[in-house]
């Protein structure tokens, strides 16, 4: 007997293939079809401000300028990309938004200073060093770029140009910093860059650190190679790879240097040629005895100098030295500070302070050749100037390329966002402030390198800072004075285990009880009371692999251990907000554990992280539980330290049982930070060290925001105002950045992505005559704008609209349009903004001054009002409630007096431009007939009299805006703009004189009738008609 | 057949087919995000010599067809900006590569402009000038494009310009075509051209002269076709042009300045 089943295959089998194939194919086609229409386009309009700060800037990498100006400069930095300035300094454009923003060096052609090649990917190999993609090249002054090889070197220490012939360049790579690799040393191209050859290479663990050439004889290269690798917790510089060579023939052959260098191994090694002296080079060699070495023969030979501390500091990192273009004894050495030689190299003295503060950790020098007085210095807090050979600085106060770890915010209104930035300790500023956030506004109050910096919400006066290393304090902000909070060892602990702080320890308020306060080193630490009592509430929640502990073994040939290579300590710690039981924990060598009974018991999940596709033990950058379910969290993970780049971000909803891996071919660069939305929960943001990526849909598709965000822009961390839904970044090389107001992003769907036009409820809006209005501008570096002080209208276009208008009008209750606002037709997102004003009056023209008056116009009082979306011949429809201001000044009353004053005036402007109008038609007329019969007295004195009128009631003699000539319309206007624009009602004296202006109108109306009608009468049909144009 | 070949006998085509489809639908997409994106050697590759000249040729067919730009000899141009809630009205005259006057009117006062090939003057009474006042050379020089009434792209090399296609990006999120024109040392034009439509969204300018460089944006939207076939913008960054003629008398006067 044949089964049910099997008999019904049998017969339906036909059919049923049929039916099999059409439901597959449907579904596929139908998730094809819904598949996100929403790109970095869509939102491109919700353009981020640039907050800074400029006072205190970032790692500067490389800096050239064009010496035929001396004022075309380009400056490139460790995350901030590359900046052009054409005026030496006034201002900077950033050049590079587009590309990644690490900069290792840029060089100009020498005979075209409009081609600029950039080798992306710093050298100055720390612990967050971020990675390049190779060279890129302009030949339009930066305006745009084409990327041109190379991209796997991951870092470039220098670019150098052949001067006889500029087809030919070279590149020196050290190359990756995490893992073997064959893409470093040496790189020669003989035809501007197209195609690349590698002339000089060792092994896959050795790269080209520097490269000099012979300015008169650019075939003689003297190059140095050096043996390096970083691990996520060692460092070491140096090995048998690294050694200086020679070439004669533009790289062909070379020639390994060893007479009169060190024995042994050697590390990096950065090399100087004296353009006026080329057989005399200097070299600061890093070996067991790192020192400044001396050659007199064009690099064939070489000889220990004396030299001092900073001339032989850090060598891994300050790789730096210089000769002046035309004085072969004067020697620049940019180090932990800036030390000088006027004696070749021999001894050195420090730059002065007396032109301010010179910022330590210097990384880039350019002098310019044609005045070699100007020396521009490129350190670890931003760019200095010198106008004196480098004994006094300025300082450059308008890039805003600041490297920050971790951004708060608090509550206050305008809030003040916080953040700790890499060498330059922690700061806040203001969200907004009149006039715009200048430099002045941003206020440091802890030092060291910078990370996380925690305002208490329980007590405005508290924040807690830190420097590197766990060095954690409470901060009285009023006061400025720090109580240490960092938990110390005590009996109770195991004597041999010393706490391990990571580099950026954790701080971390509670999401669900603000009270709660948590640091973590290999254990986690609460407080409850600000740090003043610590409870240790869990065991060691690393791996604890005590191979990885030996970081005072770090560094190589030059011992460095700085905290930067602390490792097997918790890097990540996070709260739920739905129970205070549930706290996270992650750790940089990749454990993750979890408790929810407050830290009694701690479930390690990291071993079912691996099932998703994500390498076992990843360094665990973020947790971040839902605020919608306490089951549900994501993660990143970050693997680049052993030179694995990929985007690692996932989401488990069974409190790390399983995991589910978020995906995307857009995603580039190691994972920082993943944050949630705080009202939708299919909203998710996504920072990495290249780029930020938002999902609307909880994670199955991403896009890069790009809206005046670098392309590539290193996103360390991110916050989301709950008051005023800004999306807060903390940028690793361009500073804090906001974008204002995500509710747009917010309230998008896919299925709201696919109507062709679609306008956004307004709900309520605030009357505002300004939050933040200034005077005159600062003259403070660098200045964010601010936010928009009334919500705009926003419609979404599903296509851009090419053909057909579109418009905007704002109708009142009655259906009276109020005005008319162009609108933009961009695809996406638009804004377009209404002032909440009316339109203003027609006033008297023809006189020699223009009025303002037809500008002004009152404020609608508040009530609801319809906004219409033209579109070609479709138009659509949504109410606008306008309501009284919370926090303003004025009564219904007080509005509605308001309204009614300057109403009056528009009526009296109208009525007076009606006399105007006419008087001016007259005088045309009349002008012309005295042009045809001169000799005709009384016309010509029926022109004066006309004149004379016209005269008194506007300005018809003065030009110029340095005399005034205030007549009956500028009187007008000036109670009009009065009435109009202040945030009260009009006083006593105002509307008084509103009634006398009427009287005068009056007056003026009848004296104008009298006139036309004199002309009418007298004049216009007895004289030959003008002849009009 | 067993049950389990019935069901991939049905299932394999279908997914394939599938597929096929899935990946053609994407293949577009893929080559705007990548050229657009991180990969600029792939846009590199992609920049066939030819592709300009295509671009270009269907841009103008869009226009109304190269006989149609070529005869255009004289424009008239009037429009509105909203400034304000307030009209101001302008008006251009152009004879092609001869002279074109500019005028801006508000509340009572007109500013105007005149360039011809070899002088150029402005009037600004608004700002107090009392009389018209001659250009700068710079000035003229950079002027001259406006000249142009057919267009730049419009015979482009018997006027000797370079032209060179950039790839694909996106402007204000629509993706874009990038043809850029370089006129002289002083001027270089790039336009921005919608994939679809092949109308220009915007073109960016860079003009170079001794003393510094700019840059300006134009918005190009409102498209309509003439009765006579041709297709203008009729918005352009804020003007609202209400009427376009071409070929109208104009009369030589109008480009002597007088105030």
């Amino acid at each position: 007997m044949r089964k049910p089943h099997l008999n019904f295959l049998n017969m339906k089998r036909t059919s049923f293939c049929f039916m099999s194939f059409f439901i597959l194919s449907s579904s596929l086609f139908v998730s094809a079809q819904q598949k996100s229409p929403i790109n970095s386009g869509t939102f491109d309009v919700m353009q981020a401000r640039w907050l800074g700060p400029g006072t205190m800037s970032g790692r500067i990498t490389a800096i050239v300028g064009n010496p035929a100006d001396g004022k075309t400069i380009y400056v490139g930095c460790a995350g901030g990309g590359v900046w052009k300035t054409t005026n030496a300094g006034a201002s900077f454009k950033s050049v590079f938004d587009k590309y990644v923003q690490s900069i290792g060096s840029i060089a100009l052609d020498p005979n075209d200073a409009n081609t600029v090649y950039v080798g992306t990917g710093e050298s100055n190999m720390r612990n967050t060093v971020s990675y390049g993609n190779g060279m890129y090249k302009s030949t339009d002054g930066g305006d745009n770029w084409t990327k041109i090889g190379l991209d796997s070197t991951e870092h470039i220490s220098k670019v150098l140009i052949n001067p006889a012939n500029t087809q030919i360049i070279y590149v020196a790579a050290p190359g990756p910093l995490w893992c073997d690799s064959k893409n470093r040393g040496l790189f020669k191209s003989t035809d501007g860059g197209t195609t690349w050859t590698q002339i000089l290479y060792t092994n896959e663990k050795t790269g080209c650190a520097d490269v000099v050439m012979n300015p008169t004889n650019p075939d003689e290269l003297v190059a140095t190679m050096w043996e390096f690798r970083r691990k996520p917790f060692a460092f070491n510089s140096g090995g048998k790879g690294s050694a200086m060579y020679k070439s004669k023939d533009g790289g062909k052959t070379w020639t390994k240097i060893t007479k009169g260098l060190p024995e042994g191994e050697l590390g990096r090694m950065a090399l100087a040629i004296s353009p006026s002296n080329p057989k005399h080079l200097l070299a600061i060699i890093e070996a067991k005895a790192t020192g400044l070495y001396c050659s007199n023969d064009g690099g064939e030979s070489w000889s220990k100098q004396a030299s001092t501390s900073n001339v032989e500091a850090r060598p891994f990192y300050f790789s730096t030295i210089a000769f002046d273009p035309k004085d072969d004894k004067r020697v620049y050495r940019p180090a932990f500070q800036l030390s000088v030689s006027d004696d070749g190299g021999f001894s050195f003295t420090e730059a002065s302070d007396e032109g301010g503060w010179v910022h330590s950790d210097h990384h880039a020098i350019w002098i310019n050749p044609m005045y070699t007085n100007q020396v521009w210095l490129g350190t670890d807090g931003g760019v200095f100037l010198s106008n004196d050979r480098g004994l006094t600085f300025t300082f450059i106060q308008n890039l805003p390329v600041g490297q920050f770890y971790h951004v708060q915010c608090d509550m206050k209104d305008p809030y003040n966002v916080y953040g700790g930035l890499q060498d330059n300790g922690t700061w806040m500023g203001p969200s907004q402030y009149f006039g715009g956030v200048s430099n002045g506004r941003w206020r440091a109050f802890y030092g060291g390198d910078g990370f996380w910096a925690q305002p208490d919400p329980t007590d405005e006066n508290s924040v807690y800072a830190e420097a590197q290393g766990g060095e954690a304090g409470r901060v009285d902000m009023t006061t400025g004075l720090v109580v240490s909070i960092q938990p110390m060892q005590t009996k109770n602990e195991s004597k041999n285990k010393k706490f391990r702080w990571n580099w950026n320890s954790p701080i971390y308020i509670g999401a669900a009880n603000p009270h709660n306060l948590y640091m973590g080193c290999q254990y986690l630490f609460k407080s409850t009371n600000q740090g003043r009592r610590w409870d240790r509430i869990s065991p060691d929640l690393t791996t604890d692999n005590k191979a990885k502990e030996q970081q005072e073994e770090s560094g190589g040939l030059s011992a460095d251990n700085t905290s930067a290579e602390n490792h097997c300590t918790i890097f990540s710690v996070a709260e739920s907000p739905l129970d205070a039981n549930y706290i996270f924990v992650g750790t940089d060598d990749g454990n993750l554990q979890i408790t929810t009974d407050g830290g009694q018991v701690w479930n390690n999940v990291s071993g079912n992280i691996v099932n998703c596709g994500i390498p076992a033990q990843t360094w665990v950058s973020s947790i971040e539980p839902s605020r919608y379910d306490k089951n549900t969290l994501y993660a990143t993970f970050d693997n680049h330290n052993y030179g694995d780049f990929n985007t690692y971000v996932a989401k488990s909803t069974d409190l790390g049982k399983t995991w589910t891996r978020l995906n995307n071919t857009e995603f580039t660069g190691f994972a920082h930070k993943i944050k949630e939305d705080l009202k939708n929960k299919n909203l998710l943001f996504l920072g990495t060290e290249r780029g930020l990526f938002c999902s609307i849909n909880g994670g199955d598709d991403w896009f890069r925001m790009k809206n005046h965000i670098p392309d590539y822009c290193p996103v360390r961390d991110m916050q989301i105002h709950p008051r005023t839904n800004d999306l807060i970044l903390a940028t690793y090389g361009r500073g804090i950045m906001i974008v204002d107001d995500i509710t747009p992003i917010r309230n998008m769907s896919l299925q709201l992505a696919q109507k062709d036009v679609f306008l956004y409820p307004m709900g309520d809006v605030e009357l505002s005559y300004g939050k933040f209005e200034g005077g005159f501008p600062e003259h403070d570096g660098w200045v964010a704008g601010n936010s928009d002080d009334i919500p705009p209208i926003q419609y979404y276009f599903k296509k851009r609209v090419m053909t057909g208008d579109v418009s905007i009008k704002i109708f009142d209750a009655s259906g009276k349009m109020l005005k008319e606002i162009p609108a933009t037709k961009r695809k996406g997102l638009n804004k377009v903004y209404w002032d909440l004003r009316i339109t203003g009056p027609k006033t008297a023209t023809g006189g020699t001054k223009p009025d303002q008056g037809s500008f002004i116009a009152p404020m609608v009082l508040p009530g609801a009002y319809t906004v219409k979306l033209y579109v070609g011949d479709s138009t659509y429809s949504e109410t606008i409630n306008v309501i009284p201001n919370k926090n303003g000044k004025m009564s219904d009353e007080d509005r509605k007096a308001q309204y009614a004053a300057a109403q009056k005036c528009m009526q009296i402007h109208e009525a007076l431009a009606v006399s105007a109008d006419s008087i001016n038609d007259v005088i045309e007329r009349v002008k012309s007939m005295v042009e045809n019969d001169k000799s005709n007295k009384k016309l010509t004195a029926f022109l004066d009299t006309l004149k004379s009128f016209k005269s008194k009631i506007m300005a018809s003699t003065q030009t110029s805006i340095f005399a005034d000539e205030e007549r009956l319309r500028e009187k007008i206007t000036r109670v009009y703009a009065t009435v109009c624009f202040q945030e009260a009602a009009p006083t006593n004296l105002e509307l008084d004189n509103i009634e006398l202006l009427s009287d005068d109108v009056a007056q003026s109306q009848q004296k104008a009738k009298v006139l036309v009608k004199e002309y009418d009468t007298k004049w216009k049909n007895k004289i030959k008609p003008p002849v009009t144009r | 057949m067993s049950r389990s070949g019935v069901y991939i006998s049905s299932i394999i085509p279908g997914f394939i087919g599938v597929c096929v489809f899935v990946f053609l639908s994407q293949t577009r997409n893929l080559n705007a995000k990548e050229m657009s994106g991180f990969t600029q050697n792939q846009k590199t590759q992609q920049n066939k010599p030819d592709s300009a000249t295509i671009i270009i040729n269907k841009y103008l067919a869009a226009l109304g067809g190269i006989e149609k730009l070529e005869s255009i000899k004289s424009l008239y141009m009037e429009g509105t900006i909203n400034i304000r809630g307030q009209k101001a009205q302008t008006k251009v005259w152009t004879i092609g590569n001869h002279a074109a006057r500019n005028e801006f009117t508000i509340n009572g006062f007109t500013n105007w402009s005149i360039t011809r090939t070899d002088s150029g003057w402005s009037y600004n009474p608004r700002r107090g000038q009392k009389f018209p006042e001659p250009m700068t050379a710079d000035m003229i020089k950079l002027s001259q494009p406006g000249l142009d009434v057919k267009g730049t792209l419009v015979d482009y090399k018997d006027k000797g310009y370079k032209i060179e296609y950039k790839g694909i990006d996106q402007i204000e999120g629509s993706d874009v075509y990038v043809i850029e024109e370089k006129l002289n040392e002083s001027i270089t034009k790039t336009f921005y051209i919608d994939l679809d439509s092949y109308l220009i969204i915007r073109v960016h300018t860079k003009s170079v002269t001794k003393n510094k460089v700019t840059y300006s944006n134009a918005d190009y939207s409102n498209y309509k076709k003439t009765t006579d076939g041709y297709m203008f913008a009729m918005t352009v960054g804020n003007i609202n042009y209400k009427t376009i003629t071409v070929n109208p008398e104009i009369n030589e006067a109008i480009f002597i300045p007088k105030k």
